[in-house]
């Protein structure tokens, strides 16, 4: 959405400095073993060993918007923004250090998947595409598709299958380690911002202006969907199979069938089923805990 | 010049001026009616630059940058609904109708209304490929449920239309431009007129059961000063009745009454004559002159009444009593006069005009009561029918009695250490207290009102409602022409307000970069991702040219970038924490490409302010004691005179701190200026009092009783002085200007407490200095 002018809001109060950083633009998290790693705006790591209640900063070289983070294992971990940056660590994700930098550095990555502690990928825009197969130590990158669409997110299915989504529709899938990709007639008609794998080849993709699409094969077949939102659906979590999540960059949590579950929580840009049964969101302005509850009310902010 | 010398010339001075009482009466009345003309040509002006500190380097920054971005001609009027929210038809046709309204409001800048109803509220929508978009107010718009449904989707897809309605949405805001020039008559826009087309037409028509509104910004805050001021004129009559009936209490007749209070209303036409012909204005702090002449006026003369009162008993004759009481009190009177002319000609080292104009306007009035008090009110007294025997105990002596003050000087050794060391016990006590004192006010929202201000309370309302700001600090970014097309330019300023943002003092940052940044999302359907500066140039402009001028986000050219810093507070300690913080930012950047340049907004004229009168303060007060003391020893050729009439000057400066403290009221233009004067004012009962005990310490012999009855007679007439000073100011307190209220209090305090040093400590003071001369 474009602005004239006017300054987006973001309300924060004064805070511990420690906490600050759970406040800041946060678009991506991933789980160290029990520990939330979430990154964001200006290179900004935050760790929370305590299910998000409380947070510090990671030690990190100064970047810019980073805009994903994946772990391999509770110790190796990789992050990924713009500037064409990848950061690596491997201490659970309290330290970093920048692995690779793109040739061109005014191209964004804006996700990466690692399977296993050696074969890594990482997509971005214009079809930044770059892999490593000894986690990390080097880098290639390469083109995998006729178009420069922005690739926006990559994720592995439970068979191994390996599905990228893009701008204008695109859906990639490689069923050989990234080593051959070929397109997927796309369920959904404008770009997919996400996807996410869950067990059973369970796939969801999800984008432009409310729009979903699942499937059960590891995206040979889909089946598509439509939240009652004009806005984007920009993150997801199936973790719980019976009870998926998508998040819309209105501000709302919803469920596949279109019943709000919590309103007005800012835009999200990422949903993440915790240990403890509540869910962490992130969005705008930091990360947060959200409590869930059974009845059909949409749910408040647990903080 | 011998001690006997100086008396002698007091006399012959006195003997002149009642031998030509007669052609100094006409002269004087000549002199009042060819200056009274000169009235009718007096302004009320509210100059509101006139209390920023002109010379401060933040001032030329805001003077530089502040016209670019319109900041101060802005006026928010926000509707609020008295039940339900803002999507009902009735409420919507009374928002459209409140638009038009301001729209064709005198001084309106036309192109510069934002409201829901006006065309340049838009929203946009992200749709397959790009993005669509259209004003929030949906085509051939009619107050009826569908259309106020349409209208409350569009908000929600308009940062710019959210910003209009509040977060409980109760409530809508019309922002409106004002014109530089007014439109109508081209000269200067009225800043009062606009403010009273907005009470008439805008404020009175929408506040009923339905709707009240809150209206904010530069007009209705003069308005509402200018107000105020009208109200503390008309304290005046009130304040000249009280100080006739103090002075009646004292002198028990009606004549000896109407004298000096005739005498202190001549010098003020003389002097409101003066600025009258010299084209000068009265300005919010001016106003407060003719109060303070009037005080210190009659409270000097009744001085003079009191001895002429006290002489002229049985068949001694008008003409000689004056005589008499001018030769005793011309030195003590002139010597006090002079203290409160240099106590305000000391405030002029505050460099605020404002605070100057009022120095100056209050040194050239007390000169001219120097003329009034001892030339033409002797002259007065000396025509006047001899009253009726002076009364055995009039209430000021009775109150020196029970003060059990008047025989000090003659009094035990023993009571004199205990009152001194009393005296000191508190100020030492007081003192830590004192020290805590700090510059800068505390107050949310204006500090010239207070805080159940119609206006204050329309600040918070808006603020709360909108999450708006009430403290500002603007910092410049001076980036070059084109700047914002310049990555590194950009990425700079991103970087210094997300450093500025992590400042516990600071709230919100509002920058051109945040909005380049959500705009470069936006450009790519939205997705939050790409929510970061674009490092190509072409990008740059293509996520900045959205942003219009008006925004205030970047002026014509993109050379310069405010970045705008919402703090918790406007207190000095905020304020300071800021400064640094920008500091150590500012110390951190590399050198060339963007330049930052404090200050614009409310906290710039505040950090201005505080800085002058932290400045200020040591040479101010240094200044008044060093005079003061200078004074006495030459005027009185005593170094003991100096220290007795000082010492307890400065206890009361030390106690009057520490109340400041303990009401939370801190060093400002308005409160220094109380300090100087207060003790320069506060100075006179030690002049007049000393005068009294000098024979009996120049050895002359006096016995003790005689002495304490001299005595008890000049604090008679130094309490009657203490009641008119505080008489001049204690109706500020009830003054809908907090400066003014603030100040009435503190002088109200240094009178009452001088009085009380000066008959109790002084003396005790003199006991101990000079018992074992003797």
């Amino acid at each position: 959405m474009l602005q004239s002018g006017c300054v987006p809001v973001s309300n924060h109060t004064a805070t511990s400095a420690s906490d600050r950083i759970a406040r800041a633009f946060l678009l991506d998290c991933a789980m160290a073993h029990a520990r939330l790693v979430c990154v964001g705006e200006r290179g900004a790591i935050a760790l929370s060993d305590d299910n998000g209640e409380h947070w510090r900063r990671a030690q990190a070289p100064p970047t810019r918007l980073l805009t994903a983070v994946d772990f391999a294992d509770a110790r190796r971990g990789w992050a990924v923004g713009h500037d064409g940056v990848i950061l690596h660590s491997d201490d659970g994700g309290a330290t970093w250090r920048v692995q690779y930098r793109l040739a061109d550095d005014s191209v964004p990555l804006f996700d990466v998947s690692f399977s296993g502690a050696h074969l890594g990928i990482a997509v971005g825009a214009f079809g930044g595409y770059v892999t490593t197969d000894d986690g990390g130590v080097t880098w290639t990158e390469r083109r995998i598709a006729a178009s420069d669409s922005h690739l926006y997110a990559i994720a592995r299915a439970s068979n191994g299958a390996l599905i990228i989504a893009g701008e204008a529709s695109t859906l990639l899938r490689s069923d050989d380690n990234g080593a051959n990709w070929r397109s997927i007639a796309s369920p959904i008609e404008g770009s997919v911002f996400g996807v996410v794998t869950g067990a059973d080849n369970f796939v969801l993709a999800y984008g432009l202006l409310g729009a979903w699409a699942r499937s059960h094969d590891a995206g040979n077949t889909w089946q598509t969907g439509q939240l009652p939102t004009r806005a984007s659906i920009q993150a997801a979590d199936i973790s719980d199979p019976n009870a998926p999540l998508l998040g819309s960059a209105d501000g709302s949590v919803w469920r596949f069938d279109g019943e709000p579950l919590a309103r007005d929580v800012g835009a999200v840009t990422h949903l993440q089923r915790l240990s403890d049964g509540d869910v962490l969101l992130t969005g705008i302005s930091g990360a947060k805990r959200l409590s869930l509850s059974a009845s059909t009310e949409p749910a408040s902010l647990a903080r | 010049m011998s001690p006997t010398l100086s008396v002698t010339l007091s006399s012959r001075i006195a003997a002149f001026i009642v031998g030509r009482r007669r052609s100094i009466i006409v002269t004087a009345v000549l002199l009042t009616l060819g200056l009274a003309a000169g009235i009718s040509k007096l302004v009320l002006e509210v100059a509101f630059d006139k209390t920023f500190p002109a010379h401060h380097p933040y001032m030329d920054v805001l003077r530089h940058y502040g016209p670019q971005f319109g900041h101060r001609d802005e006026v928010l009027v926000a509707l609020v609904a008295n039940e339900g929210d803002i999507y009902t038809p009735a409420f919507l046709a009374r928002l459209e109708q409140l638009t038009n309204d301001l729209f064709f409001l005198p001084g309106v800048d036309r192109a510069r209304v934002t409201s829901l109803f006006t065309p340049n509220v838009r929203f946009t929508e992200i749709v397959a490929g790009g993005f669509t978009g259209g004003p929030v107010l949906p085509d051939g718009f009619t107050p009826i449920p569908a259309m106020a449904e349409q209208l409350r989707i569009n908000v929600g897809k308009s940062e710019q239309a959210r910003l209009l309605v509040s977060t409980d949405r109760r409530a809508a805001l019309v922002r409106v431009g004002l014109t530089q020039a007014n439109t109508a008559r081209g000269d200067l826009l009225d800043y009062r007129q606009v403010a009273a087309e907005l009470d008439k037409n805008i404020r009175a028509k929408y506040s009923d059961a339905q709707t009240h509104v809150h209206i904010l910004g530069f007009a209705p805050f003069m308005g509402e000063m200018t107000g105020k001021l009208q109200e503390v004129a008309g304290f005046f009559v009130l304040t000249i009745v009280a100080m006739a009936v103090i002075l009646y209490a004292t002198l028990r007749s009606t004549f000896v009454t109407l004298i000096p209070i005739a005498c202190s209303l001549i010098a003020l036409v003389w002097l409101l004559g003066l600025m009258g012909w010299f084209g000068l204005s009265i300005t919010p702090v001016g106003v407060l002159v003719p109060f303070l002449v009037m005080a210190i006026g009659v409270s000097h003369g009744v001085q003079i009444a009191n001895a002429f009162v006290h002489t002229n008993s049985g068949d001694i004759g008008a003409p000689a009593a004056a005589l008499a009481a001018l030769s005793r009190l011309l030195l003590p009177g002139a010597l006090a006069l002079l203290a409160d002319v240099l106590g305000f000609a000391t405030i002029l080292l505050i460099d605020i005009p404002l605070v100057r104009e009022l120095g100056l306007t209050a040194t050239a009035g007390i000169a001219l009561l120097l003329l009034c008090n001892l030339a033409l009110l002797p002259c007065l007294l000396a025509v006047s029918p001899s009253p009726r025997a002076m009364p055995v105990s009039s209430i000021g002596v009775r109150a020196a009695a029970w003060l059990g003050a008047g025989n000090a000087p003659a009094a035990s050794r023993r009571r004199a250490i205990g009152v001194v060391g009393a005296a000191a016990l508190v100020t030492l006590i007081a003192a830590p207290f004192a020290a805590r004192v700090d510059v800068g006010d505390a107050q949310r929202g204006a500090p010239e009102l207070h805080a159940d201000s119609r206006y204050n309370i329309a600040l918070r309302s808006v603020n709360d409602l909108f999450s708006a700001s009430i403290d500002t600090l603007i910092v410049y970014a001076d980036i070059g022409a084109d700047g914002c097309m310049n990555f590194a330019a950009m990425q700079t300023i991103d970087d210094v307000a997300a450093a500025l943002r992590e400042l516990p003092e600071v709230l919100r940052v509002r920058v051109l970069t945040e909005v380049a940044k959500v705009n470069n999302a936006g450009w790519h359907e939205g997705s939050l991702k790409w929510r970061a500066l674009p490092r190509d140039s072409t990008a740059l402009g293509e996520v900045v040219s959205p942003v219009q001028t008006s925004s205030g986000l970047l002026n014509h050219d993109c050379s310069v970038l405010p970045i705008y810093l919402d703090t918790i507070d406007h207190r000095a300690t905020t304020i300071r924490a800021v400064l640094q913080g920008i500091d150590a930012v500012r110390s951190s950047l590399p050198p060339a490409t963007v330049k930052l340049r404090l200050a614009g907004g409310n906290l710039a004229v505040l950090a201005a302010t505080n800085d002058v009168v932290s400045a200020a303060q040591l040479p101010v007060i240094a200044t008044i004691y060093a005079i003061v003391f200078i004074m006495c020893v030459l005027g009185f050729r005593s170094l003991t005179a100096a220290i007795c009439i000082v010492v307890p000057l400065a206890m009361v400066s030390v106690l009057c701190y520490a109340l400041m403290y303990a009401l939370n009221i801190g060093l400002t233009p308005y409160t220094l200026p109380v300090v100087a004067v207060g003790a320069g004012i506060g100075v006179d009962y030690g002049l007049y009092l000393y005068a009294q005990y000098r024979p009996a310490l120049r050895g002359k012999s006096m016995s003790a009783t005689a002495l304490t009855a001299a005595a008890r007679q000049s604090m008679s007439a130094i309490i009657a002085t203490c009641l008119t000073l505080t008489a001049g100011v204690l109706p500020w307190l009830l003054s809908g200007l907090k400066y003014q209220a603030d100040m009435g209090l503190l002088l109200t305090f240094m009178f009452v407490v001088n009085m009380l040093a000066a008959i109790l400590v002084m003396p005790a003071l003199l006991a101990i200095m000079t018992k074992h001369r003797t």
